[in-house]
């Protein structure tokens, strides 16, 4: 009777400590993974870009419209206003960015004019950039060390490029930033989040699409 | 003799039973092809009485949670809701509910198919807990066009009253004509409030989808994962008013104890969700 005890005890508890090791081992490759590629983007051409945006030489920031409500917070959307025009600035496309919250004065971009007075044509076309913030969780990273639940961070920006003078809309894009790091933090994600919004708007300027091209990337 | 009788009792009684099962089945039919409309409150007034029953029940209703429980943890399809603003009102005075078409944020990642698979698997979700009378899919929702209609028709009625009752030379009325006044004023806007707050419109706009591959979840790299996130606006329909804004956004990743096999995926967190947010406010208004 105490043999079969021992026997039975012995076996559950092997039982249970291949469950374990087979539990970590295969979690492992996930999380390294996870790791790697955590801070993760997707984003979706709502309304393609299929004009020529180079002409454009000045760029009016607008603070993004933030409809999550007291649901982020207020240092997230600075940090993230922030991002953008700092990313902005850091472009050689535009010799103006002016800041439609700060429109009483105006600043120029002292990188891009390299100490040269440059004399703003103020019928020249002005693009406008402005959008929504759609979305917007801090996430639950205890659930992250446990690899369960609906645990990751997300942001969602909806970024239009617009005309000043027709306010017709040029090109609008959503971008979602997801992350699913244990190691990484919101400020991370909203800074990757800004980065993605220059990297549209960079693209969109400095890169003449075809029509062609633009229909092939909505196909 | 006897057996003539009782013969004739038998036939009687034969023929009686014929005759009265005869008249039964012509005013049945009769029933039936004349009074369509009577059969028609009937099942109404039947289904009004069983949509009142399911919120009875629901006095004891505990709202699932989607981000970690056993469900989502043996089948996947995990949910997380993002209140944004409030539900304002009561939202058991709705007795109808209208789903919109979803919006796509997401350019041509949402193709109509999807989105009409969508908003099928959230109105049969809806029809199944029977908590409202009627639920109808409708294209699209516009609360400007509400919002105006409602001022209008709230400054004629004002005007019609202000004219007839409130004129500067009207002479001043006994204390019995003010009360009975008071109170029929009081019933005109009871019964304005009740056909004006009876239908709840929510507008669905996806802001985040992604179909996933369930090959990919098979794979220990934390790849294909099925994505849906939604922001929801709650209308009401006459008024205009939003009452309420969510996020809710589902997902399927392949880790659950099913992994990829599940059957639920990212739409299923979604309208579990939905569902499930609303019939907590219905639930606690009933309570």
């Amino acid at each position: 009777m105490r043999k079969t005890a021992c026997a039975m005890s012995i076996m559950l508890a092997s039982i249970s400590l291949g469950c374990s090791v087979r539990g970590v081992v295969t979690s492992v490759p996930p999380r390294i993974f996870r790791e790697v590629h955590g801070l993760r983007v997707r984003s979706y051409q709502i309304e393609p870009v299929s004009e020529d945006l180079r002409g454009y030489k000045v760029i009016e920031v607008h603070q993004l419209e933030n409809l999550m409500l007291d649901q982020i917070p207020e240092s997230s959307v600075q940090q993230l206003n922030l991002e953008i025009t700092k990313g902005l600035r850091s472009l050689k496309n535009f010799e103006l960015i002016t800041d439609a919250s700060d429109s009483q004065s105006p600043q120029r971009d002292a990188t891009n004019q390299s100490g040269v007075d440059v004399a703003v044509d103020r019928s020249r076309s002005v693009l406008v950039l402005d959008g929504y913030i759609d979305d917007y969780t801090p996430g639950i990273p205890k659930l992250r060390y446990i690899e369960q639940g609906n645990n990751h961070a997300v942001l969602t920006v909806r970024i239009q490029l617009k005309d000043k003078q027709t306010t017709r809309v040029l090109g609008e894009i959503n971008i979602t930033v997801e992350n699913t790091r244990v190691t990484s933090n919101v400020e991370r994600m909203v800074e990757k989040t800004g980065k993605e919004v220059v990297s549209f708007v960079d693209r969109s300027t400095s890169h003449y699409t075809t029509r062609k091209e633009v229909a092939r990337y909505v196909q | 003799m006897f057996n003539n009788e009782r013969t004739v009792k038998l036939l009687m009684l034969t023929v009686m039973c014929t005759m009265s099962a005869l008249s039964l089945s012509s005013r049945c039919n009769a029933q039936s092809f004349q009074d369509p409309p009577a059969q028609e409150a009937v099942e109404k007034v039947a289904h009004t009485t069983a949509v009142g029953i399911a919120r009875r029940n629901l006095e004891n209703y505990k709202g699932q949670n989607g981000i970690l429980s056993m469900k989502t943890l043996v089948l996947g399809g995990e949910f997380r809701v993002t209140t944004v603003i409030p539900f304002r009102g009561n939202v058991a005075d709705y007795s109808q509910l209208e789903i919109t078409r979803p919006v796509s944020l997401v350019g041509g990642a949402l193709n109509v198919e999807v989105s009409n698979h969508q908003v099928a698997r959230i109105k049969s979700q809806f029809d199944s807990r029977k908590i409202f009378e009627s639920v109808r899919v409708i294209d699209s929702y516009d609360p400007a066009l509400y919002v105006g209609k409602q001022k209008g028709s709230h400054s004629e009625i004002a005007d019609t009253h202000s004219v007839q009752d409130d004129a500067l030379e009207a002479p001043i009325r006994s204390a019995e004509d003010m009360e009975v006044r008071d109170s029929q004023r009081a019933r005109e806007e009871q019964e304005f409030e009740q056909r004006s707050t009876r239908t709840l419109v929510t507008v669905i706009e996806v802001l985040d989808y992604a179909k996933g591959s369930r090959l990919k979840q098979a794979l220990p790299l934390d790849l294909g994962k099925s994505i849906l996130t939604v922001r929801l606006r709650y209308y009401d329909k006459t008024t205009g008013q939003e009452i309420g804004r969510q996020i809710i956004s589902g997902q399927s990743d392949g880790s659950s104890l099913l992994g990829p096999l599940s059957p639920r995926d990212a739409l299923s967190g979604v309208a579990d969700g939905l569902v499930d947010q609303v019939t907590r406010r219905v639930a606690a208004s009933v309570k």
